[in-house]
């Protein structure tokens, strides 16, 4: 083999090895959420009662989740990674109620938490069997249509524009999320907000569990 | 032009097969890994390691056809949880490529690199990871043995507790015994003592508990004594640091003398098994001591420990969750190791967490997050807990999660 062949084939072997290296950042994602399955399930798809199915959630929507929870102390801390990462423009920071999740975040940097996001937001949507009211559920399909469907898109099965899930998800995650929205322990989108209340204005607490009834009917 | 194709020729591999497909077979071949234990830690490092390196020979030896967890014992008292909801079997295992043999391993030989069945056949290995939980040191207690109701190891124990709390004579009384040390579920003790509690507070108003811990109260304890203070007045007597010397019949005996009950519920300090002893796993503690990321005995080479029966000087708790994220590191550490990367490279975050569940309505958690520092150490990079004072919904929220924590660890392990 003479010395050019030989550096070519370096140069092949290198190449070979950069593709690996590719390969490792997948890696580094996929076993970075492999921390988080004994609570949140097998490729995310919680088996419930309580805590969230986080498969098919949207990327920003969960890097905005982990830098609220890993900042819970200081948001202004999360809005400033958003600063310093213009692919993190569009990612909203909303106040959570305290969880485990905050001493989860906390261990994760940034670039760790892009990482496990991507790969939570690539798995797919698992349906659930929850059990429901029919004619609650029906009520909350019209009360959906009406305030949430906008930004909650195809009856709140859609995790687009970074809404979070509300089909595919434990009714009794809902429950309290819809509770702490309601008493100021999650921060809430200002047109949600305007919406969520106007419509309990006008149709009062059960309007809530109507909703819930809807999401948890979408199997 | 030189093309992948003639590379490979050059190389002196044949084309036909990938790249990494012939390091993952000739890694095959010489690496055969036993792990001894299907439980919290085994089944999960088994499971990992095989998604990582599909090749790689993983058999799991384990006693018992079905797993029943030791982590149920306590939700089958008042009814959280159903026995016959609660037994697991190695099917998904096996289907997977992992092999399953049920025999119990009498002996380990780090020489020739062997282990002993029950059964009389000796298994050769590569690697051995030992996950076989907490044995317990019976000298520690006389009259204490296999026959003791201790209810806190995997297997038929698990089932037996319940109905003797069931059973026992109106305005009874059950001896908690807890030994001193490093325990298999830190919280359990209390745990166990709050859903006896909930239970006679409707079933049988005039039954006491009396719990005897080996270990001083801590912080931590403070909610579960205020709980049972408000709930149960005058139904739990706690003594601390306390230890028992002998058990006969239905009276145990301490240093304040001898008292008696109508159910005893016994357990002996607990440490590494027989089996971890025998093989020169332990040091003067009784646990054995392991680097940390990669869980490598620090006594012999190619022995590899996780879960209940590592030494508790990592800082990490005995819990099913720890032992899963230990399984987990280990397993990414070794195909590091074959794969020729840096052994502690993306490793994930370990997380340590408890929960405990007082009534249907209240329970807590405590939750510490280690990671592997550039020293190479164990580093504890978060921590938080309930508080006595959270707000009531959040203490109502933890049962449901604690619930889910149970579902979903289990499922991971044999789903
Ligand atoms: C009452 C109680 C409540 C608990 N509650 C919680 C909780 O709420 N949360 C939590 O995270 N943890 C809890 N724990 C702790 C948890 O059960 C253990 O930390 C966990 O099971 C340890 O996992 P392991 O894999 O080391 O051992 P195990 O899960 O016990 O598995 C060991 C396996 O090895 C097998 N084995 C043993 N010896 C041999 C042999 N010689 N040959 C073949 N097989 C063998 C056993 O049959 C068993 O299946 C609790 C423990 C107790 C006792
Ligand atoms: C010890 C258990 C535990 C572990 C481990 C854990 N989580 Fe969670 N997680 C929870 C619980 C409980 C909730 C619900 C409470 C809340 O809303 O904060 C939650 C909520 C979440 C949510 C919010 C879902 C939504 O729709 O807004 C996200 C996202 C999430 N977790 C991601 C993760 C990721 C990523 C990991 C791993 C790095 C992880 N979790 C590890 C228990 C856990
Ligand atoms: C103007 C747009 C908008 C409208 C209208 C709206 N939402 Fe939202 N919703 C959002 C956004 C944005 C988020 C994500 C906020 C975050 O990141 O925490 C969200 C999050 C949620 C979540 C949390 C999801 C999760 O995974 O934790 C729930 C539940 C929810 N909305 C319910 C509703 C309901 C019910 C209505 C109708 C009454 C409604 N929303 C109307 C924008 C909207």
């Amino acid at each position: 083999m003479n010395k050019a062949c030989f550096k070519v084939m370096i140069i092949l072997l290198l190449l070979t090895c950069a593709s690996t290296v590719v390969a490792d950042n997948k890696d580094l994602g996929e076993r970075l959420a492999w921390s988080c399955l004994s609570c949140h399930g097998n490729a995310g798809a919680s088996q419930g009662p309580a805590t969230p199915v986080i498969a098919g959630l949207s990327y920003n929507y969960i890097v905005g989740v982990m830098l609220a929870y890993k900042y819970t102390d200081d948001l202004e801390k999360a809005l400033d990674v958003i600063d310093n990462n213009p692919d993190l423009a569009d990612v909203g920071i909303y106040e959570r109620f305290p969880s485990t999740m905050n001493n989860v975040a906390s261990a994760l940097s940034p670039d760790e938490i892009k990482a496990i996001a991507k790969y939570f937001s690539e798995l797919p949507l698992e349906k659930l069997n929850q059990q429901f009211d029919e004619k609650l559920a029906a009520a909350g399909k019209k009360l959906h249509k009406k305030y949430c469907d906008k930004c909650h898109e195809n009856g709140g099965a859609s995790t687009a524009d970074d809404v979070g899930m509300l089909v595919g998800q434990w009714r009794n995650y809902l429950t309290f999320t819809m509770q702490d929205y309601q008493s100021g322990d999650r921060g809430i989108h200002k047109k949600m907000n305007t919406k969520l209340k106007s419509m309990l204005d006008k149709k009062g607490e059960e309007s809530i569990t109507q909703l819930i009834e809807y999401y948890s009917s979408q199997q | 032009m030189l093309s992948r194709r003639s590379l490979l020729k050059l190389l002196g591999i044949s084309s036909a097969l990938p790249l990494m497909g012939v390091t993952r077979l000739a890694w095959a071949a010489e690496n055969r890994i036993i792990i001894v234990g299907g439980g919290a830690a085994g089944t999960i490092f088994a499971k990992y390691l095989k998604k990582i390196l599909p090749a790689a020979e993983i058999t799991i030896v384990e006693k018992n056809k079905t797993y029943q967890p030791a982590f149920v014992s306590n939700h089958l008292i008042n009814g959280l949880l159903d026995i016959n909801a609660t037994q697991y079997g190695y099917q998904t295992l096996q289907k997977n490529g992992i092999k399953v043999i049920h025999d119990t391993v009498t002996e380990i030989d780090p020489v020739s690199k062997n282990i002993a069945l029950a059964g009389g056949k000796s298994l050769p290995y590569d690697r051995l990871v030992l996950a076989q939980g907490i044995g317990f040191d019976n000298a520690a207690i006389q009259g204490f043995d296999e026959n003791t109701l201790h209810s806190w190891t995997a297997g038929e124990q698990v089932q037996q507790l319940a109905p003797k709390v069931a059973g026992l004579k109106p305005g009874g009384v059950v001896i908690v015994a807890t030994p001193a040390g490093s325990i298999s579920g830190p919280w359990a003790p209390f745990e166990r003592v709050s859903q006896m509690a909930a239970y006679f507070s409707i079933n049988n108003k005039k039954a006491k508990i009396i719990l005897l811990n080996g270990n001083a109260k801590t912080e931590d304890l403070a909610i579960f004594e205020d709980y049972w203070q408000q709930h149960y007045p005058g139904m739990i007597e706690a003594q601390w640091q306390t230890n028992v010397s002998a058990i006969a019949g239905n009276s145990v005996t301490t240093s304040a003398g001898n008292t008696t009950a109508n159910l005893l519920n016994v357990v002996a300090a607990n440490r590494a098994g027989n089996l971890a002893l025998k093989a020169g796993l332990t040091d003067s503690s009784g646990w054995c001591p392991v680097a940390a990321g990669t869980f490598e005995s620090s006594k012999q080479k190619g022995i590899y420990v996780i879960g209940d029966a590592i030494t508790p000087e990592l800082g990490l708790s005995k819990t099913a969750q720890s032992a899963n994220a230990q399984a987990k590191l280990c397993a990414i550490a070794m195909a590091n190791q074959v794969q020729g990367k840096a052994v502690l490279q993306d490793l994930p975050p370990l997380i340590d967490s408890e929960y405990a569940i007082l009534n249907n309505d209240y329970a807590i958690f405590r939750t510490k997050v280690f990671r592997i520092n550039a020293d190479k150490k164990l580093t504890q990079v978060s921590h938080g807990k309930s508080q006595i004072d959270d707000p009531e919904k959040q203490a109502q929220r933890e049962v449901l999660y604690a619930q889910s924590w149970f579902n979903n660890i289990t499922h991971e392990m044999f789903e």
